[in-house]
C-alpha cells in the first residue's frame, strides 16, 4: 500500500511549539490578571453606574508586592521615581459617571529618565508644606458634607435592616468625586445603596492648598452605621 | 520574535503599581462614622423611646411611662405600674377599657384585670424588650386589630434583636426586698440574615405595706429574618405572675384606720375573729379587711409576622398570632364558710382564655396615593368560673387550686371578630399635605353558656358596617404642622365576669333589645412646632361617647354580686393638650404637659326605678387638669431626671358626692454610664426614687367599680399610692 502520512496536529517544529505555549501562558496570565482585578473589591450587586475597575491601596505597601493591576492601555515606558515626593502620575480611572473606557492620557509622563539622585518636578510651589491640621479639617469637612446627604431608606427603616457599611471614595484637589465604591458591605443591598448615594451626592469644596501637598487626589473611607433610633 | 520578551504591558502595570505604592504614602483617610437613625416616627411628642423606658426604675410598665404624655392619666398602687389590679391608665378621659393595645400588631385585648380577651402589656414583654411606644390619641390607626378603641391606641413594638452577638444583665435592688434581674442573650446577625435573642426577667417584691409578695417571672424569645425587601419576625413569651393584693379603702375606712391600713394576714385568728364579727382595733364591719386576696396568671403569647414585597407598588403583611391563659383571682371570704367551725373559706374567680386569629394588611402605591385595606380575623374560648375551696389556716396557697368544694357558676364563651378596614392616603401639595380617609367594619359576636349558676347565657353581636375616619396634615415646612381629623369608632361587647353576660338571664334577656355598643366620634385639631431650641405641641379635641354602658356596682365590690348593665346615654368631652420640649442647654433638656379635660355626663339614668340625675356631672375618674414636668440631663456619661405631676381631684360616684384631692407625685433618678469599662460594654448604674416626698395620696379609684353615690364615704374602691422607694441598677452587657 502506500507511504503513511505523518500524523496531523504534530509541531512542524519544537521551536514553534514553545511560542504558543508561551502566547498561551501569557494570556492565562492576563486572564488571571482581569478575572482577580474585578472581584478584588466588591461583592454584592453593582451601582446603578457601574464604576470601572478599580484598584483600592491602603498604607503606602511596599513596591515589590504584586497587586492586581489596573487595565491601561497606555503603553508607554515609565520608570520608577526613588524621590519620596510623586511624580504627577496619569490619572488612573475616570469620573464615576463617565463611560467604562477611558481616555488614557500621558501627559505626565515625564521624558527624561531619572537617576536614583534626582529630585521630582513638583507640581506646585515648592514653598508650600502639608499640614496636618489642614488635612483633619479637611477630613471632617468630607464627612460632614456626606452626613448631610444620608437618607435612611424607608422600606430599609420599616423592614428593620441596620447594620454599617465601608464606602471608600477618592475625591481630586478640585474637591470633585472621582470614584466611589463599598468596602465592607452591611449585608442588605438597600443600605449598601443608600450609603453610595450619599458619599455620590455630596458636594465637595476644593481641598486647601497646604493638605496633601503634591498629590492630585485622595482617598477616603467613611463607615456609615445605621441603626433603628427608638 | 517576540517570544519571552517582556510585554511593555506588564512592565507598565508593574510601573504604575509602584509609583501608586509610593504616591500614596499617606494612605486612605479614615474620617469619623456618620450615623444614620432611622425614625419611626416623626410625631417625637406622642412617642415613649427606648432612651425613656431606660430611665425609668426597671420593670416600669410601659404603660407607667407614658404618663408624661398629653392627656395620659396612669394611677396604680406599686411603683413599677405592673400590679394589676390597681394599674389604671386613661386618655382624655377613656379609661384603659376603651382604649386599643397591641404587641407588634398582635391585640392584647382591653387589659382589664378579669381578662376575656387578651392581656396586661406587663406580661406579654419584660419592659427592657420593648423598642418603642406609640400612642394615638382619638382617632388612632384605622388598621389595629382591636375592637375597644374608643379613646385611642397604644402600640407597642418589640425591639429587634442586636447586630452582633452579645449578652446583656441588670439586676435591681431596693425598697420592700424588691429583686429584679433581666438577662438576654443576642445571637447576633447570621449569614443568612437571621438575628435572634432569648431573655429573662425574674422579679421579687413584698408589698409596701401589709404582708405578701408580688413577684413575676417571664421568658421572651424573639427572632427576626431579612431577607431581600421582606421579613419574617417571630416572638414568644412566657409569663407566670402571682401578687398578693392591697385592700381597696373607703375614705370612711382610712380615717379610722389609717394609711397603713391592709388585709389581716399573716394573723389569720384575728381574720377568723373578724369572720365571726369579733372586731379589733378600729375595725367595725366585715369588709374593712379580710385574710388576703391574691391574683395568678400564667400566660403563653406568640406572633410572627411576614411583611413582604409583592411587587415594586405592593406590600403585603400578614400576622398570625396565638394566646393562651390560665388565671386564677383568690379572696379568703368570710361570707361563705367552709365548714361549720370555719368562717372562712377560699373564693376564686378562674379564667381560661385560648384565641387565636390572623391580621392581613395590603398596601399599594400608585402616585399621591397609598392605598391600604386589611382583615382582622380572631377567634376566642374564654372560660370563667366561680368555684370555692376549703380554707384551712394561714398556709401558703397561691398556686392554682384544684378540688373546689363548691362552684358559683360556670360560662363558656366564644367570641368571634372580624373587621375589614380600607383607607387612602393622599400626598397633595408637593408633598406638604397629606390627607387620609378610610373606613373600617368591625363585626364582634359573642356566644355564652352557662353551664352551672344563674349568670346569663345568649349571643349578643355588635357591629358596625361604616366607621369612617379622615384625617388632614398640612407641613407648614421646618418641622412645624397643623392637624385636624375625625374619626368614629366602636366598642364591642366584653365577654367574662364584668360584660352585660355578668347579669342575671332575667335582667339579660329584657336589656338585650336595648343593647346598643357604645361609640364614639372624636374630633380633633392641632398644630405642632418646632421653633429653634423648643418643639411641641397643642391640641383641642372633642368627643361624643353614645350609649355609654356602665356597670352599676349593687354590693360591696368584692362580694361580687351580678351587676346591672346601665345605658347611660351620653357624654360630652372637650379638652386642650399641649406639650413642650425644651432644650436649654446643651446636656439639658425640659419636658411639660399641661392637659385640660372636661367630661361630663349628658343623659340621666334609671336604676332600680329611681331616676338618676347624673346630666352635667363630671365623669368619674376624669381630673380636669393634669401637668407634667420633667428635667433630664445626659451628658453621655452622667444622666439624670426629675419631674412631677399633678393631678387634680377626681370623682368616684356618678353623682360627684364622693370625690378624692388633688396632688403632686415626684420622682427622681440619676445614673453613670460608661460605654466601655473592663472587657463589658454600657456598663451602668442607676438609682431611682419614687415618691420623693413620700406623698400620700389615692393612686388608683374606682378599683371595685363606681356607685351613683357614696356621701358617707363608705364605698372601698380606692388603693393609696405607694410611699416614697428608692431603687438602685448595675447593667453591663458582654
Amino acid at each position: 500500500m502506500t507511504a503513511a502520512a505523518p500524523p496531523t496536529g504534530m509541531p512542524a517544529a519544537p521551536f514553534e511549539r514553545r511560542v504558543w505555549i508561551a502566547r498561551a501562558v501569557t494570556l492565562a496570565l492576563y486572564a488571571v490578571f482581569a478575572y482577580s482585578a474585578s472581584h478584588f473589591v466588591m461583592e454584592h450587586e453593582a451601582p446603578p453606574n457601574p464604576a470601572p475597575i478599580v484598584v483600592t491601596l491602603a498604607d503606602p505597601p511596599a513596591p515589590e508586592a504584586p497587586k492586581p493591576p489596573e487595565i491601561q492601555p497606555t503603553p508607554q515606558p515609565v520608570t520608577r521615581t526613588v524621590a519620596p515626593r510623586p511624580n504627577p502620575q496619569p490619572p488612573i480611572s475616570t469620573p464615576v459617571a463617565a463611560s467604562p473606557s477611558p481616555a488614557a492620557t500621558a501627559v505626565a509622563v515625564p521624558d527624561l529618565p531619572v537617576s536614583p539622585a534626582a529630585r521630582e518636578i513638583p507640581m506646585e510651589t515648592p514653598t508650600v508644606k502639608s499640614d496636618p491640621g489642614a488635612e483633619g479639617r479637611f477630613a471632617q469637612e468630607v464627612r460632614n458634607r456626606i452626613e448631610r446627604k444620608k437618607v435612611y431608606p424607608v422600606t430599609a427603616r420599616e423592614l428593620g435592616m441596620t447594620g454599617a457599611v465601608e464606602v471608600t471614595y477618592v475625591i481630586d484637589r478640585g474637591g470633585a468625586l472621582i470614584r466611589a465604591e463599598i468596602v465592607a458591605s452591611s449585608g442588605y443591598p438597600l443600605l449598601d445603596q443608600a450609603a453610595l448615594r450619599a458619599v455620590r451626592s455630596a458636594i465637595h469644596s476644593a481641598m486647601p492648598e497646604d493638605a496633601w501637598v503634591g498629590e492630585k487626589q485622595k482617598e477616603f473611607r467613611t463607615r456609615l452605621v445605621f441603626s433603628i433610633d427608638y | 520574535m517576540d517570544r519571552f520578551k517582556v510585554k511593555p504591558l506588564h512592565a507598565l502595570v508593574l510601573g504604575v503599581l509602584a509609583q501608586q505604592a509610593f504616591a500614596q504614602d499617606s494612605g486612605a483617610v479614615q474620617t469619623e462614622d456618620i450615623s444614620v437613625f432611622g425614625k419611626g416616627e416623626t410625631r417625637q411628642v406622642q412617642n415613649i423611646t427606648r432612651d425613656d423606658l431606660s430611665k425609668a426604675v426597671p420593670g416600669t410598665s410601659p404603660l407607667k411611662v407614658l404618663e408624661k404624655l398629653p392627656g395620659v392619666q396612669f394611677e396604680s398602687a406599686d411603683p413599677f405600674g405592673s400590679y394589676e389590679w390597681s394599674t389604671r391608665f386613661s386618655v382624655r378621659g377613656f379609661n384603659q377599657n376603651y382604649m386599643g393595645f397591641t404587641l407588634d400588631d398582635v391585640p392584647l385585648g382591653d387589659m382589664s384585670y378579669g381578662n376575656n380577651n387578651g392581656l396586661h402589656i406587663s406580661r406579654a414583654i419584660p419592659a427592657e424588650n420593648i423598642g418603642r411606644v406609640s400612642l394615638s390619641q382619638g382617632t388612632g390607626a384605622i388598621g389595629t386589630a382591636s375592637t375597644s378603641n374608643l379613646g385611642g391606641t397604644v402600640q407597642f413594638y418589640s425591639a429587634d434583636p442586636e447586630e452582633r452577638f452579645g449578652v446583656q444583665a441588670a439586676q435591681t435592688v431596693g425598697s420592700d426586698s424588691t429583686y429584679r434581674t433581666f438577662a438576654r442573650l443576642d445571637t447576633g446577625r447570621f449569614e443568612s440574615g437571621t438575628k435572634a435573642y432569648l431573655g429573662v426577667a425574674s422579679q421579687r417584691a413584698d408589698k409596701w405595706k401589709g404582708w405578701g409578695p408580688q413577684d413575676q417571672d417571664m421568658f421572651n424569645a424573639k427572632l427576626v429574618h431579612i431577607f431581600g425587601e421582606n421579613r419574617l419576625s417571630a416572638f414568644y413569651n412566657y409569663s407566670d405572675r402571682k401578687e398578693i393584693d392591697y385592700q381597696d379603702m373607703s375614705l370612711d375606712m382610712q380615717h379610722r384606720l389609717g394609711w397603713g391600713w391592709d388585709n389581716y394576714a399573716p394573723d389569720w385568728n384575728r381574720a377568723v375573729n373578724a369572720a365571726k364579727g369579733i372586731y379589733t382595733g378600729g375595725v367595725n364591719n366585715m369588709d374593712d379587711a379580710y385574710y388576703l386576696g391574691s391574683g395568678l396568671r400564667r400566660d403563653h403569647l406568640f406572633g410572627t409576622t411576614l411583611d413582604l414585597k409583592l411587587t415594586d407598588a405592593t406590600r403585603f403583611k400578614t400576622t398570625y398570632y396565638y394566646h393562651h391563659d390560665n388565671g386564677q383571682g383568690h379572696w379568703y371570704t368570710p361570707y361563705t364558710p367552709t365548714s361549720p367551725t370555719m368562717p372562712i373559706s377560699i373564693r376564686t374567680t378562674e379564667y381560661q382564655i385560648g384565641r387565636n386569629g390572623i391580621v392581613n394588611n395590603l398596601t399599594w402605591v400608585g402616585g399621591a396615593h397609598t392605598v391600604n385595606g386589611g382583615l382582622w380575623f380572631e377567634r376566642s374560648l374564654h372560660t370563667l368560673t366561680r368555684n370555692f375551696y376549703a380554707a384551712t389556716g394561714p398556709q401558703d396557697t397561691n398556686d392554682f387550686l384544684s378540688n373546689p368544694m363548691a362552684t358559683g357558676f360556670k360560662q363558656e364563651f366564644t367570641t368571634t371578630t372580624s373587621q375589614f378596614h380600607l383607607q387612602d392616603t393622599v400626598a397633595l401639595l408637593n408633598d406638604a399635605a397629606k390627607l387620609n380617609f378610610g373606613f373600617k367594619t368591625p363585626k364582634v359576636t359573642i356566644d355564652a353558656t352557662s353551664p352551672v349558676g344563674t349568670r346569663a347565657a345568649g349571643t349578643i353581636t355588635a357591629s358596625k358596617t361604616f366607621l369612617p375616619q379622615i384625617g388632614f396634615n398640612y407641613a407648614l415646612g421646618r418641622g412645624n404642622e397643623i392637624f385636624a381629623s375625625l374619626a368614629e369608632n366602636m366598642r364591642a361587647y366584653q365577654p367574662g365576669v364584668n360584660g352585660p353576660f355578668s347579669q342575671t338571664q332575667a335582667v339579660f334577656d329584657s336589656s338585650v333589645q336595648n343593647l346598643k355598643p357604645e361609640t364614639s366620634t372624636t374630633l380633633d385639631v392641632g398644630y405642632r412646632f418646632k421653633v429653634a431650641s423648643f418643639q411641641g405641641s397643642v391640641a383641642a379635641y372633642h368627643v361624643d361617647f353614645k350609649d355609654r354602658l356602665v356597670s352599676v356596682a349593687t354590693c360591696a365590690g368584692i362580694v361580687g354580686c351580678p351587676s346591672t348593665f346601665v345605658n347611660v346615654g351620653k357624654v360630652e368631652t372637650n379638652g386642650l393638650e399641649s406639650a413642650l420640649a425644651w432644650n436649654f442647654a446643651p446636656r439639658l433638656s425640659w419636658f411639660n404637659t399641661l392637659t385640660l379635660n372636661d367630661s361630663k355626663y349628658k343623659s340621666d339614668y334609671s336604676e332600680n326605678g329611681v331616676v338618676q340625675h347624673v346630666t352635667g356631672k363630671e365623669v368619674v375618674d376624669a381630673p380636669k387638669l393634669m401637668f407634667n414636668t420633667e428635667l433630664g440631663y445626659d451628658d453621655g456619661t452622667w444622666f439624670g431626671r426629675v419631674g412631677g405631676k399633678y393631678t387634680d381631684k377626681r370623682y368616684y360616684t356618678y353623682l360627684n358626692d364622693g370625690q378624692v384631692p388633688a396632688f403632686w407625685v415626684w420622682n427622681m433618678g440619676a445614673g453613670y454610664k460608661q460605654k466601655s469599662m473592663g472587657g463589658l460594654r454600657d456598663f451602668t448604674v442607676q438609682l431611682n426614687l419614687t415618691n420623693l416626698f413620700d406623698k400620700k395620696y389615692y393612686s388608683t379609684i374606682g378599683s371595685n367599680g363606681f356607685v351613683t353615690s357614696d356621701p358617707n364615704g363608705m364605698f372601698a374602691t380606692m388603693l393609696e399610692g405607694a410611699p416614697r422607694q428608692v431603687f438602685l441598677t448595675v447593667s453591663a452587657k458582654y
